[in-house]
């Protein structure tokens, strides 16, 4: 029965309260690529309920090109690749403070980057976990499987699954 | 503090107060058993006075207090405002079992609070976060004290790792573990570690041992789909490093326990090295010897 402020009620015994929060999960287990200084995304959900939305990703990174290069990720809600769609997100305090760099010195380096907000929405909106780099060449960044002796891994790989996955998932954490 | 109804004990003077937001009306006010029969009763300006013999104890009776300009807003008052005098309240009310009823508007529906909590100067708080089970109600919303109200017995549950881990070839190395109960669970592992050997990171809910053969734990891992999300390949090529490791996964158990295992296994049969250390060595002596810990975390979104 839906608890109506109205209503007049009486607790004799504590209250139970029984949490579900609403939450999407987006498992990443294909390749992704650089494409040079353009914005990559590597996953991409949609929040349809209105609140306070904690959002988080988690993943292993190589950089494809040379040792030295930085690779660049944020969270973002922009449709396209623009000066004007980037100006909007420099201009977004939730989402901009999840920009960050990370400096490769290997190319064997496979490094973790974990990335999270909270952000508040009123309607159905999609964000995206994005990268960039500042070296104009497309290759691997996040690679999910690669010839291995381990025989757990070849495992996996039988199976047709892969080694190195990454998520990008939303709880939402309040009304 | 919320709206309260206080309670001066050596005055048996009444009032209310509003230190915040938590409702913004009040017309009135009844305290059930509130003094005897034969009590003074006395009304402040501004409010009158209706009195009804206890349904449960005839010798007492309950006392309402009306505002008798139909409604006194609340929302911005900070001060104390004294409402009448009742003799005798503070050897007749208990506050750990106290009955009030109050309505917000003169023709609004009552409400009911019982088992008010106290403070040392005995404000008898209806509408406060430690009120009723620690929930607040207040006119558009309700809020749970979250920590108190809920039972959570599984959640959240923390394990830390200072004890030294060791490469182990190809074999599947624990580092720590933690028991969940059911529901779904955003896990996450976290530590510094030395990654020179290619690894494998992951979370599962089974261990080696659960098992009769290793390919029947490869066959158990390389077809959950959930387990496999946490797998995550670390290198880093510079020697003697000790880099991040976070281990992640949204993991949903239908036990109500379950044992979840954060474990790594190495690209090289022959690694062995120590990849992280008990206990920090350094040349600060603040850190010097300090318990290196990792964590493993999981945190119920759902039950």
């Amino acid at each position: 029965m839906p608890l109506r402020l109205e209503d007049t009620f009486y607790l004799e015994a504590p209250l139970k309260v029984y949490v579900r929060h609403k939450y999407i999960n987006n498992v990443v287990k294909t390749d992704a690529n650089l494409a040079g200084t353009n914005r990559t995304i590597l996953s991409s959900i949609t929040l349809t309920e209105p609140g306070d939305w904690k959002l988080v990703g988690y993943g292993r990174f190589k950089h494809p090109v040379s040792n030295g290069k930085y690779l660049y990720t944020w969270i973002d809600k922009q449709a396209n690749w623009s000066i004007t769609e980037w100006n909007a997100f420099l201009g977004d305090n939730d989402l901009k403070q999840t920009f960050q760099g990370i400096k490769f010195e290997n190319i064997e380096d496979y490094v973790a980057i974990h990335i999270n907000t909270v952000v508040t929405i009123s309607d159905a909106t999609t964000f995206n976990w994005s990268f960039t780099t500042d070296d104009n060449t497309a290759g691997i960044f996040f690679d999910t499987s690669s010839n291995s002796n381990n025989p757990l891994i070849t495992s996996i790989q039988s199976q047709g699954n892969v080694e190195n996955q990454a998520h990008f998932c939303g709880i939402k954490i309040s009304s | 503090m919320g709206n309260v109804l206080g309670i001066n004990i050596s005055s048996d003077t009444v009032y209310v107060r509003n230190k915040g937001t938590i409702i913004d009306t009040i017309s009135s006010v009844t305290i059930y058993s509130a003094c005897n029969e034969d009590a003074i009763i006395q009304n402040s300006t501004g409010w009158t006075i209706n009195t009804s013999v206890n349904s449960q104890n005839a010798s007492k009776l309950d006392v309402t207090f009306v505002y008798d300009a139909g409604l006194l807003l609340v929302n911005d008052l900070q001060n104390i405002i004294t409402i009448g005098l009742v003799e005798g309240i503070s050897l007749n009310v208990d506050p750990a079992n106290v009955l009030i009823h109050w309505k917000r508007t003169p023709t609004g529906n009552i409400n009911i609070c019982s088992n008010v909590e106290t403070t040392v100067n005995l404000l008898y708080t209806f509408s406060n976060l430690i009120f009723n089970n620690n929930v607040i109600f207040t006119s558009n919303n309700y809020v749970v004290n979250f920590d108190k109200t809920c039972l959570q017995d599984y959640s959240p549950f923390i394990t830390t790792i200072s004890s030294t881990i060791t490469e182990q070839g190809h074999d599947i190395v624990c580092i720590g573990s933690t028991t969940i109960g059911s529901g779904t669970w955003h896990i996450t592992a976290e530590g510094g570690f030395n990654l020179k050997n290619k690894k494998y990171f992951f979370i599962s809910d089974k261990a080696v041992s659960d098992f009769s053969t290793l390919t029947e734990y490869y066959d158990y891992i390389k077809s959950n789909d959930m387990i496999l999300s946490s797998f995550g390949t670390h290198q880093i090529a510079s020697t003697g490093n000790a880099y991040p490791v976070t281990t992640s996964m949204v993991y949903t158990n239908a036990l109500e326990a379950n044992v979840i295992y954060w474990c790594f296994t190495c690209e090289s049969s022959t690694a062995n090295n120590i990849i992280f250390e008990g206990d920090v060595i350094s040349s600060n002596e603040y850190v010097d010897g300090a318990s290196n810990t990792a964590s493993l975390l999981a945190i119920r979104i759902s039950f």
